[in-house]
């Protein structure tokens, strides 16, 4: 290769980089952030496990061992959550109603959740857009593994008319 | 450590150089690890992410990691144009400066993060990509004065470089080579001592929070006034032995 060519790399590498660079940093101002992706109503639709060490090939997680899951961790069981755009987290059952904090890590692929007692808890979202979300934490009661909580948004005008 | 640039440099500076700036790297990733749930000393994982969130169509995440990508690439060409234009004139100067900049870019963080941090994933992003900025600049710098010998937050290649070169040594020939030898010793010291500063910023952290990047910057602050101050001793022996070498001269004539 001549020295005019590896120049015209190095100028097109360079311009490239720059240009990536500039995209980037318009798509982080014009595109919608998980944060923004999150706001509003979630409804829980399932409990499984995504990996187990015991290997057990039936994945589901029945409603006594989510209520065992539930009691170690600050949602509780919650069927509808509630992202408020100041940080807040409503999680609604029939039986109870609580308040938590929420707010985001890394690249927007952590949820951290705290609790007024200081207790915080991190879950991994592997989806969020539009109309679902999954999440992901490790858990070691009954079966040691990843439990995918995945939820469904509750539409503005739905939720509107259900309350 | 700082003075000397490219093959005048000794084993003992590579390892003074390479051990103390792979401690503060291992600070830095630790804590960012521990406090943003992202890695800032290394852009390995973060390519690994990038194209798992290209694949995904997650646009928004994907141009966030470019970006941290593009800030390390930035640290490194920042602190490589100082050395290039300016080693000549001063090398102490040209290979201070860039650390001083990656102080000032850690203050930052920590300033920031202790008062006015309210944990907004906008403020979470720019702060990994000011410590990704800071770690380009002290690997271009490591990397670029240890003629590519030192690359303190490239763990990645060090630990590909030791397995290579343990398995030299189950050879007698090699065992025998005083530069393998040598090498594999700056190696070790890296890794322990990445190591360590990831230990120590850990603990570090569940005590003093944010002010852990403080104490990473009085680390990186040790470096620049240690070169100092055995310059100052080097330039003080140099003139005493002219001084006592014109006397003995003066005596003889």
């Amino acid at each position: 290769m001549n020295i005019k060519n590896s120049n015209i790399i190095v100028l097109v590498s360079s311009i490239l980089l720059v240009v990536g660079f500039i995209i980037s940093i318009v798509n982080t101002m014009v595109l919608v952030s998980p944060t923004e992706h999150i706001e509003g109503s979630w409804k829980e639709i399932s409990w499984e496990y995504e990996k187990t060490e015991s290997g057990n090939t039936n994945k589901k997680i029945s409603d006594a061992i989510k209520t065992e899951i539930c009691k170690e961790l600050i949602i509780h069981e919650a069927e509808v959550w509630n992202f408020l755009a100041g940080g807040n987290l409503e999680l609604t059952s029939n039986t109870n109603n609580e308040t938590l904090s929420w707010t985001m890590k890394g690249r927007g692929n952590i949820l951290e959740l705290s609790h007024k007692t200081n207790k915080i808890e991190h879950y991994n979202i592997q989806i969020l857009n539009n109309d679902k979300m999954v999440l992901y934490f490790s858990t070691d009661i009954q079966a040691k593994g990843i439990v995918k909580m995945t939820f469904e948004k509750i539409k503005e005008d739905s939720y509107a008319q259900k309350i | 450590m700082l003075r000397k640039f490219s093959n005048s440099r000794t084993l003992k500076d590579n390892i003074q150089l390479g051990a103390l700036s792979a401690f503060s790297a291992g600070m830095v990733n630790v804590t960012s690890l521990i406090i943003f749930f992202a890695f800032t000393s290394n852009v390995t994982g973060h390519y690994a992410i990038l194209a798992e969130e290209i694949s995904k169509g997650n646009w928004y995440q994907a141009s966030v990691v470019f970006a941290w990508i593009f800030m390390f690439f930035i640290g490194n060409f920042i602190s490589n144009i100082i050395i290039i234009n300016f080693n000549h004139k001063n090398a102490y100067a040209a290979h201070s400066a860039p650390l001083i900049i990656e102080i000032i870019c850690l203050l930052a963080v920590g300033y920031y993060g202790h008062f006015y941090y309210r944990e907004t994933l906008s403020e979470t992003e720019i702060m990994v990509g000011t410590m990704l900025f800071a770690m380009g600049i002290q690997n271009g710098l490591t990397a670029s004065i240890s003629n590519f010998s030192v690359k303190t937050t490239h763990l990645t290649g060090l630990t590909t470089d030791v397995g290579i070169l343990t398995a030299m040594f189950t050879k007698k020939k090699y065992r025998q080579n005083k530069q393998l030898r040598s090498k594999f010793n700056v190696l070790l010291a890296i890794a322990a001592a990445y190591l360590a500063g990831g230990i120590v910023a850990g603990v570090i952290y569940y005590e003093a929070k944010f002010l852990v990047f403080f104490a990473v910057s009085a680390v990186i602050g040790f470096i620049i006034l240690y070169e100092y101050y055995k310059l100052k001793v080097t330039k003080y022996i140099r003139i005493k032995r002219t001084i006592k070498l014109r006397k003995g001269i003066l005596e003889t004539t």
